[in-house]
Order: C-alpha cells, then structure tokens, then sequence
C-alpha cells in the first residue's frame, strides 16, 4: 500500500469516528426540535445545537478532504473543489455538485446568522437535520469506492 | 456602479429562474460605488414568501457563475429592517 493510500485510509478512519459523533448530535438536536421559544432554551440546549453545527461542519469539511484526497490519487483534477465534486458525483459518491454545494452553504449560513430571526434559525436547524443522512449516505459511498479500489493492508 | 452587463444579466435571469419571476433584484454596498475597488456583490431581493433552500440555491448558483462572493439578502414584501431600509434607499434595483 502506497503512502497516499494509507493516508486515505487515515482520514476515511477519522472520518468514521467523527460520523459517531454527529449521528449522536443528530439524536439529541432531533429530540429537541421543534424548538417554539428559543428565549427558553436552557445552556446545554443551546450546547447541544452549537456541537451539531460544529459536527456538521467538520464532517462535511473532512469529507470534502478526504474525496480531494482520492481525486489526486486517481490523478484527476483537484483544483478547484468543484473539479473534485464532479468526480464524486460521476463516481456515484455524492447525489450532486450543486446538492453538496447548497449543503455548504447551509452551513456557512447558518454560522453567519446564528443570531438572528428564531424563524430563520429553526429552518436552519430543519433543513441541517434533513441534510445530515444524505452526508452519511455520501460518506458510504465513499468508503465502498475506497474498500473497491484501494486494499487496506 | 461596478458590474458588467453580462454579470446584470446573470443575477437577473439567475434570481428569476430560482426564487420567481416577479423578484425585483436590488445591488446595494460597495459595487454601488465606482469609485471603490473590489468587495463582495450584495444583492437585496424581495418576494412573497421567502424560502431558505431557495435562496440557498440561489446564492451558490450566482457565486458559481459570477466568480465573484456573494452576500444575498431575501425578505418579504415591504420589509423593513435595517438592511432592507440600507438596501432599498441606497441602492440600485437592476
């Protein structure tokens, strides 16, 4: 196994553990919307929704990571991202560019505007929510690719 | 104010493909001015009823094609915050 190989493999198995971390957010951010009084949210709400939109972020962010990493193993284009994200789309790990785009713009939005409108925030958090098993469904279909191609030992 | 005809057209037909034949699309902050250099488009839309995916959709559609960062403000008719207030008395609609 090649050294970028075994880097892939690296940052598939952060990945992994970071996937456990979210889909726990995702469970606790569930349970707590619809959210009707933001003023009443207590602390550890307000942590539970903060540590979501953080593990949103990062696994998204490693993802995008970890398929650059795979473009340039493949010797594809890696510059820009979108190169990248239109290999994964024609290798079937990501739906669509313009989808993974909206995702991370939700994202950055939502880190933008954290304190504005309830209204606005709620749509967010619903909307993040929604995204957040197209992720992990990306994140498998990453790892099926990487399982098929690449030998772990 | 500093963006081509060609880049009026893209967030024109953009803005009505994605959020709705009848927005009205206003430019406002520094692409406003000539004589400033740079900066971010700030676009200042209004329509009836104001869907984040939407606008979502449409901010990175524009970024994509513009080149160019985007800042994409959508509200209801008649808002008047702040922005909206900035945005509709200094302003140009395009």
């Amino acid at each position: 196994m090649s050294e970028h190989i075994a880097l892939i493999w690296k940052k598939l198995d952060h990945l992994a553990r970071m996937r456990e971390y979210l889909r726990y957010s995702i469970s606790q951010v569930t349970a707590l919307l619809p959210i009707s009084d933001w003023q009443a949210l207590q602390a550890d709400q307000h942590e539970t929704l903060a540590a979501f939109r953080i593990r949103f972020s990062e696994y998204q962010e490693h993802m995008g990571k970890t398929m650059k990493a795979v473009a340039l193993e493949e010797e594809k284009p890696s510059e820009p991202f979108t190169a990248v994200l239109l290999y994964m789309e024609k290798l079937g790990c990501i739906a669509s560019v313009d989808r993974w785009k909206d995702i991370r713009e939700l994202r950055n939005a939502v880190n933008h505007e954290y304190e504005d409108d309830p209204h606005v925030l709620h749509e967010f958090f619903e909307q993040m929510v929604r995204a957040a098993p197209e992720l992990l469904t990306w994140h498998d279909q990453l790892i099926h690719f990487c399982q098929t191609t690449y030998r772990k030992n | 104010m500093r963006l081509t005809p060609a880049q009026i057209d893209t967030i024109k037909s953009t803005a009505q493909t994605v959020l709705g034949a009848d927005v009205q699309v206003t430019l406002f902050g520094s692409r406003v001015h000539d004589e400033i250099k740079g900066g971010d488009v700030d676009l200042y839309v209004e329509m009836a009823q104001p869907d984040l995916m939407k606008k979502i959709r449409c901010k990175v559609s524009l970024q994509d094609q513009l080149d160019m960062p985007v800042d994409l403000i959508v509200k209801p008719h008649g808002d008047h915050s702040p922005i909206a207030l900035i945005a509709k008395h200094e302003g140009i609609r395009l």
